[in-house]
């Protein structure tokens, strides 16, 4: 299968083509409900999530809450 | 006694504690500290998952229909990375409620008065209700109320000094000329920093270190929520005169001598 060469939160990783964001949150065993992601600094709402369609070249953050004052 | 509730954003709240979730031991007893503070609020720091232990996840500790979240913008340097924080809270689920800060200095985490505003108009075009985190600067206090924050919360003190109400001078005059709530936020390092900033007048505080770093934060959490309620009820009172000479609070006559 082809590949994509992605950013994920600064780090190189290679994924299936045509891969959306919620797969790739699956594959990270991350819940959805529970995250927030950016694609080229733009902020995805997740009812995009499944059709949102990574491509080669794309930075993507995946961020969530964590404890902080 | 019989007080009005904290109203932010024409929300009421039980609580004048607003309690931050930082720097627990643990995600249980982070929860324990909460229930027994009795806040309403809690704030939370967004921050890249740990691809290699997604499985730590804060919220799975704090019952959301219970506590309102308040993401805070911790991290951003400027009001550019502030925005881009508060719109990823945003998406990530929470209310669109944010703790503004920006603090570029690294050595005392002082907020950046010019980037503040900056980012508070933007964030507030686009619907926040943002809580600017600022030093006691009555001034900045006054244009942010006036772009249409929801509070200000001004400093005692550098974030975790726990060195208490050092501005005290400088909150009294932003209390004084407040038109939203005035909660003072970082450097409360005891019950009775808390007590004192609230028999100030001001309307809400925020803790998070010294809850979190104490031995016994359950304990301790439980202090500070007794602290607001004193300070608080001072207030309502009203304090003394303060005054240079004596004056005997027992009666001077009708004693020996006389």
């Amino acid at each position: 299968m082809e590949k994509i060469r992605v950013f994920i939160n600064g780090k190189e990783n290679f994924l299936d083509s045509n891969i959306n964001i919620l797969s790739l949150l699956q594959q990270l065993n991350l819940k959805p409900e529970r995250v927030a992601v950016e694609v080229n600094k733009n902020v995805i709402p997740k009812e995009d999530f499944e059709e949102y369609i990574l491509r080669d070249g794309d930075k993507i953050e995946i961020v969530r809450f964590v404890g902080g004052g | 006694m019989k007080d009005e509730p904290l109203i932010i954003a024409g929300r009421s709240f039980n609580s004048r504690l607003l309690v931050g979730t930082g720097k627990f031991s643990s995600g249980s007893l982070m929860a324990k500290a909460i229930e027994a503070s009795g806040c309403d609020i809690v704030t939370v720091a967004l921050r890249r998952v740990d691809l290699e232990d997604p499985q730590d996840d804060l919220l799975s500790h704090i019952d959301t229909n219970k506590y309102l979240l308040l993401p805070n913008t911790s991290g951003a340097k400027d009001a550019e990375e502030a925005v881009r924080l508060a719109r990823l809270a945003r998406a990530a689920g929470c209310e669109a409620w944010v703790k503004l800060e920006v603090t570029p200095d690294p050595f005392y985490l002082l907020p950046d008065p010019i980037e503040t505003l900056k980012a508070a108009e933007i964030l507030i075009k686009e619907g926040f209700t943002v809580l600017p985190y600022i030093n006691a600067d009555p001034v900045l206090a006054k244009r942010l109320q006036e772009i249409g924050t929801a509070t200000v919360m001004p400093l005692g003190a550098p974030i975790g000094t726990n060195r208490g109400v050092r501005t005290r001078d400088q909150i009294a005059i932003i209390i004084e000329q407040a038109i939203v709530p005035v909660v003072v936020d970082a450097g409360l390092g005891a019950p009775s920093h808390a007590a004192e900033a609230m028999e100030m007048g001001a309307d809400a505080v925020l803790v998070n270190t010294a809850i979190a770093v104490s031995p016994n934060p359950v304990l301790m959490a439980r202090a500070f929520k007794k602290a607001v309620e004193a300070g608080r009820a001072a207030y309502i009172a009203g304090l003394g005169p303060e005054r240079e000479l004596a004056e005997a609070s027992s009666p001077l006559t009708g004693f020996l001598g006389e």
